[in-house]
């Protein structure tokens, strides 16, 4: 868990620090990115809780959301409807955040 | 399992992500997998890119601010530097105007001559002229309060047609509409949602200004097309006053560009 910390905030650091041009053609990509990138640190945090954290599911899931999240999107751009779709994304994945935040909070405060 | 309490399984797909939103369900002891070296720093990797995505996407999102109301700010300094280079363009040609007229006026020689094509140019709109004759602001009526609902208090060029007409007819001699000298070729017509004045938008209220015989004000008031607008006041709220107005000044049009006709050199 402290190590899941230090990466994060190397990986936070490493950002702000390091100059890193997102290409134009990414960029609607980059608010999906994040909240499915949300989405697997909440999940993450909750599996390791829970004492049911997998190294290898984590990985994937994570990679996997990213790329399901980005293709959906993409799709939906080339329908049209890649707002309306970009919305579906971000009420799934947020819907996901929040009841694993909530089983979060159960966890450490029983409440 | 929470798929019950609601009922149908098509209702229930939010309760069924409320409830089992994870990849993550414990596996059966029997599956669980020892981590590994490998495992644990494929994990560390991406969260340092986890962390890395925030970082850049707060980098975009405030970074990106300051760029856009630059860009912003700049395209504001270009309209104004271009609306004064207008204005400055604008009265040069005045001058020159004015600098032609006099040099004309000189090479006519007589005064009868000079008086007669000044009071021709007033006629033609090409000549600011000042007089009493009546003031007509027309004002559009409160916007409707939903949205979708037509405005039906709003003022289209074919209400100035009628308002101009009105005074024409009425015996009025030079007429401004804003500020915007009407000609025998002035168009008065509505692009999208503003109505153009020989090409200058004009907006509400319309204050129309016309040089007229006496009593041109009153004759106004007792047009069969003020009582028009008096019943559109009290149905869409538009607002009609007219006054009568002594010594107003109404500038010249700009003359009007040769369509048929060419310059003989």
């Amino acid at each position: 868990m402290i190590i899941a910390v230090i990466a994060l905030a190397v990986g936070v650091v490493m950002g702000v620090l390091v100059d890193i041009n997102v290409p134009v053609g990414l960029q609607p990509y980059l608010p999906i990115a994040v909240v499915a990138a949300l989405d697997a640190l909440f999940g993450g945090v909750r599996a390791h809780l829970d004492g049911a954290f997998d190294d290898k599911q984590f990985t994937i899931s994570f990679i996997s959301n990213v790329l399901v999240a980005g293709l959906i999107v993409y799709l939906g751009d080339q329908l049209g409807v890649g707002a309306q779709l970009s919305t579906g994304v971000v009420v799934v994945l947020g819907i996901r955040i929040f009841s694993n935040a909530a089983a979060i909070r159960r966890r450490l405060f029983s409440a | 399992m929470a798929g019950t309490r609601f009922g149908l399984p098509s209702v229930d797909l939010l309760a069924q992500f409320w409830n089992q939103p994870l990849d993550y369900e414990a596996p059966p002891p029997d599956r669980r997998r020892p981590r590994t070296i490998s495992g644990r720093l494929l994990t560390v990797a991406v969260i340092v890119v986890i962390g890395l995505l925030l970082a850049v996407a707060w980098r975009e999102s405030v970074l990106s601010q300051p760029a856009d109301a630059k860009a912003r700010e700049d395209l504001r300094d270009d309209i104004a530097a271009q609306r004064e280079d207008n204005e400055v363009l604008t009265d040069f040609t005045e001058r020159l105007r004015d600098d032609v007229n006099a040099m004309r006026d000189e090479l006519l020689g007589s005064q009868a001559a000079v008086e007669q094509l000044h009071r021709d140019e007033a006629a033609a709109g090409l000549r600011a002229v000042t007089g009493d004759g009546a003031k007509v602001v027309v004002a559009n009526g409160p916007e409707p309060d939903n949205t979708t609902g037509s405005h039906l208090g709003e003022i289209f060029d074919r209400d100035l047609h009628l308002i101009v007409n009105t005074l024409w007819a009425l015996g009025a001699e030079a007429i401004a509409i804003d500020g915007q000298r009407l000609t025998a070729v002035t168009t008065i017509r509505a692009a999208g949602k503003v109505i153009l004045v020989d090409f200058a938008p004009v907006s509400s209220p319309y204050e129309i200004v016309a040089i007229g015989p006496p009593g041109l004000a009153d004759d106004f008031g007792a047009s069969a097309t003020a009582e028009t607008f008096r019943q559109y006041g009290t149905d869409y709220g538009i607002a009609l006053t007219v006054e009568a107005v002594d010594d107003v000044v109404l500038p010249a049009a700009s003359p009007p560009s040769l369509n048929d006709a060419t310059p003989k050199d």
